[in-house]
């Protein structure tokens, strides 16, 4: 009797074990943060998933196709026209940017090589895209060119000169490298935006399916992955974009205000690329935007965990205070390297609107969730 | 009265007990310490926790100890892993177990990070596993001399382990006799819903009674185990529940090897003839020459001296774990928020806390103030775990200023704004924004600066 009580227990141990082993991947995809729905999969992540981060990618890859195709068009023959039209879509092209770059990392954008989010390293290194083009240097996957590729690149490429730009593509003596330079950048943008694609399609790696799946809320369920993501992406937006230009970075600089150190410098775009980005996080928490209109965002587990935030709910908070941070940041103008200087208190309120977002994010949204930010054994102290 | 109490752990313990129960829990412990050093290894935490950060937060008092270079560091977590494996079988074992507790006191104290009552329960057990002699028997040394093998210990050796395993268990379920825990069922009721997807129970765990019934079911569960373990009626039924409760604490939450650990450990509860009958088990596996040999009884001898210096030593060290868990009353403020005296103490799964801050550094000089990307210096888990730690953001602010005067500012301000939420309170101030860090010393006096905890704001 009492052996085979060993044996049992024993036996009981054994099994836990293994299977605490075999699943340590899996049985992070056990729980649901209630975005429940009759087909047993989660709803919120299957319209987060079809309907905002797949259309998102989509239009993004069709998009920096566009780009490069103008761009091709404008080398073999620039002129002003051309040179507007490659323009509008390069703005077009950093615009739908911003819908995708919440999900950076993880899935596809951190697996593919190089990684997505190499696309917007700003400021731009200028002095670097010059000697390169002098050097005929073309690699802009070289480490040494991080900050002179990708979206901030072709910022200055086709901006940086204000008038002189056409002449850069035709007279200059190094106009034949600039075209290189250019077409190289650009096709590097349409690569990386095609292999994302193809990571997260049904038709290609299918990270979709993946995505859908993920149910639970640990750091690698879906949800844990693109909170994570989208956080980090909203504390660098609040910091690169606005905190550093506004000079609240450390001491040690001797401008209050660094203007040139906004996004889109050269196309003074920055405000509009900041609200796209805003927008898509708005929509992630409401669960509309690009396709998506049935509702089904983040927000939703937050009613379902019925979490409160100094006796409201905590899901109105975030939805007040994301429609307050966007009406604030639509009081600024474009160019932001002026409107810094000439309107910095309305800056300075949108940082502070960015602020409050991230600690509800950061701190009562993913604890109301129990999401966890990190890997790592947790025994909850 | 507290000499009275020792007396008895050594004198009226004075009956000797078979040493198999040691032996077995030897065998145990060094078997999941293999196991989980290799998990450790294996998910590539030496590299993630002690290799990549730039800075560490070390205990107060241990600010002397620092991590090896990489390399260093795998080996230190080779020799743990083979420590462990020789403590399993048995073999040179006072210099596996001393320096398998050595090692592992190390790494615990390189930076509190990573702090979890389950590191402390392997400190605390690898401690009392250095003064047993829990390898005269069926073990590798006594295969290879003979006249160690004893077949009775003190009573003492096998019932201090026994009275620890009751601390811990009884000292976690007072802890969970408070408000949050008892009367709103937190922080269960916002980690048990998470689970609305598993098979079976997943809507159950969606249900507010459930995480009443769990809350309560643990905490009666945590007062009463040990004197149901104890008392041999209810003894197979106790260990049954101990194996359902961390079982399921292990399905559902992400806790690692606590569970299988705490399985592990209470199986010394039982009475020495189930832990003859599973060496004996053994014996068959590996040994059959030596299998079914009746054993004549031999006692273990303890000099007096020695005697002497283990009554003085486990004295002072059971007063102090009878301190260390209470000494948050000697603090002002709700425990949960300054967390002043929660570690060591055996509070496991109390809190959903969570913290945003941001810091400050302000030049004297110009007053220009510039805030901090944390994530420039700490790594995520780093962060999130200082964010709601006071000790670790006066730590973090030490660096900060250490860093900034090296880029040549002088003196420079360090000041945060740092939001928390504890159980679902939602965010509010933790510390007082106002307060220069870089001049705050560290100290066991309470913090001044953290602002008192208001439930309703």
């Amino acid at each position: 009797m009492k052996r085979n009580f060993f044996f049992l227990l024993t036996g009981a141990i054994v099994l836990l074990l293994s299977v605490n082993f075999a699943c340590s991947k899996h049985n992070d995809n056990t729980s649901g943060g209630g975005g429940g729905s009759t087909s047993g999969k989660d709803s919120v992540l299957l319209n987060i998933g079809n309907n905002i981060i797949l259309p998102g990618y989509q239009s993004f890859a069709a998009v920096t196709v566009s780009l490069d195709s103008a761009v091709t068009d404008f080398n073999a023959s620039p002129n002003s026209t051309k040179l507007a039209n490659v323009q509008s879509l390069f703005k077009a092209a950093y615009t739908a940017w911003q819908l995708v770059s919440g999900y950076n990392t993880f899935g596809p954008a951190s697996t593919i090589s190089p990684a997505l989010a190499g696309l917007n390293l700003f400021p731009v290194n200028a002095t670097k895209i010059d000697s390169n083009i002098v050097s005929n240097n073309n690699n802009v996957n070289a480490f040494t060119n991080a900050t002179a590729k990708g979206f901030p690149a072709i910022d200055y490429l086709l901006f940086g000169a204000g008038n002189n730009t056409l002449f850069n593509y035709t007279s200059a003596p190094t106009a034949a490298n600039r075209k290189q330079y250019l077409a190289a950048v650009s096709t590097d943008i349409k690569t990386g935006a095609a292999a994302a694609l193809a990571g997260w399609s049904a038709s290609g790696n299918n990270y979709i399916n993946t995505f859908i799946n993920g149910t639970g809320n640990s750091v690698s369920s879906s949800l844990g992955l693109l909170i994570n993501s989208m956080v980090q992406d909203f504390e660098i937006s609040k910091n690169d974009r606005f905190g550093i230009p506004l000079g609240k970075q450390p001491p040690g600089t001797t401008l209050p205000v660094l203007p040139n150190e906004v996004e889109a410098y050269y196309s003074g775009v920055s405000i509009q690329l900041a609200l796209a980005e805003l927008k898509a996080v708005q929509g992630i928490y409401l669960g509309s935007g690009v396709q998506a209109n049935n509702n089904m965002g983040l927000n939703n587990y937050l009613v379902k965990a019925n979490a409160k935030y100094n006796g409201g709910l905590l899901s109105d908070t975030i939805r007040v205070r994301l429609a307050q941070s966007v009406t604030d940041m639509q009081k600024l103008q474009d160019p932001f390297s002026t409107t810094i200087l000439t309107n910095t208190p309305a800056a300075n309120t949108v940082y502070a609107d960015l602020q409050k977002l991230v600690v509800l994010f950061k701190t009562d949204m993913c604890s109301a969730l129990g999401v966890l930010i990190t890997f790592g054994d947790n025994d909850g102290d | 009265m507290f000499k009275q109490f020792i007396n008895k752990i050594f004198f009226s313990f004075k009956g000797e007990k078979h040493i198999a129960p040691l032996a077995v829990l030897r065998i145990a412990f060094g078997a999941i310490m293999l196991i989980s050093t290799i998990r450790f290894l294996l998910k590539g935490w030496v590299h993630e926790f002690y290799v990549v950060p730039k800075f560490f937060f070390p205990f107060y008092g241990f600010e002397w100890i620092k991590p090896l270079p990489a390399l260093c560091m795998y080996i230190v977590f080779a020799a743990m892993a083979i420590a462990a494996f020789f403590i399993l079988i048995g073999f040179l074992y006072r210099i596996s177990i001393t320096a398998f507790f050595l090692l592992f006191v190390y790494i615990e104290l390189i930076d509190k990070t990573y702090y979890l009552n389950h590191y402390y329960i392997v400190s605390v057990i690898s401690f009392l596993l250095m003064l047993v002699p829990a390898n005269r028997y069926f073990s590798v040394d006594v295969m290879r001399k003979p006249s160690l093998k004893v077949t009775q210990v003190p009573s003492w050796t096998i019932n201090i382990f026994k009275w620890q395993l009751c601390l811990i268990y009884f000292l976690a379920g007072l802890s969970k006799l408070n408000t949050d825990w008892m009367i709103e069922a937190m922080p269960l009721k916002i980690w048990l819903p998470a689970n609305g997807n598993v098979p079976l129970i997943g809507s159950l765990m969606q249900q507010t009674w459930v995480a009443y019934a769990f809350s309560w079911f643990g905490a009666v569960f945590d007062l009463s185990v040990c004197f149901l373990l104890m008392y041999k009626p209810t003894r197979k039924a106790a260990y049954f529940l101990v194996i359902l409760f961390h079982v399921f604490t292990a399905l559902l939450f992400k806790i690692g090897m606590f569970p299988y650990i705490m399985i592990f450990l209470t199986a010394i509860f039982f009475p020495e003839e189930f832990h003859l009958k599973l060496i004996e088990r053994l014996r068959n596996l590996f040994d059959r020459k030596t299998a079914g040999v009746p054993e004549k009884p031999v006692s273990i001898y303890f000099p007096p001296a020695k005697r002497k210096w283990l009554q003085v030593l486990l004295s002072i060290y059971i007063l102090l774990q009878l301190f260390l868990p209470f000494r948050f009353l000697l603090y002002p403020g709700t425990l949960y928020w300054t967390e002043e005296g929660y570690r060591f103490s055996w509070r496991v799964m109390l809190m959903e806390k969570s913290g945003t801050t941001f810091f400050y550094v302000t030049d004297p000089q110009t007053g220009r103030r510039g805030e901090i990307v944390n994530a420039r210096y700490l790594t995520p888990f780093q962060e999130r775990m200082m964010e709601t730690q006071p000790d670790m953001i006066l730590q973090y602010a030490h660096y900060l200023r250490d860093v900034y005067i090296k880029k040549g500012i002088k003196s420079p301000k360090v000041t945060v704004e740092s939001y928390v939420t504890l159980n679902g309170s939602g965010s509010r101030l933790f510390i007082d924004s106002s307060v220069d860090l870089s001049t705050q010393q560290e100290s066991f006096l309470p913090k001044k600066w953290i602002l008192p905890f208001q439930r309703k704001q």
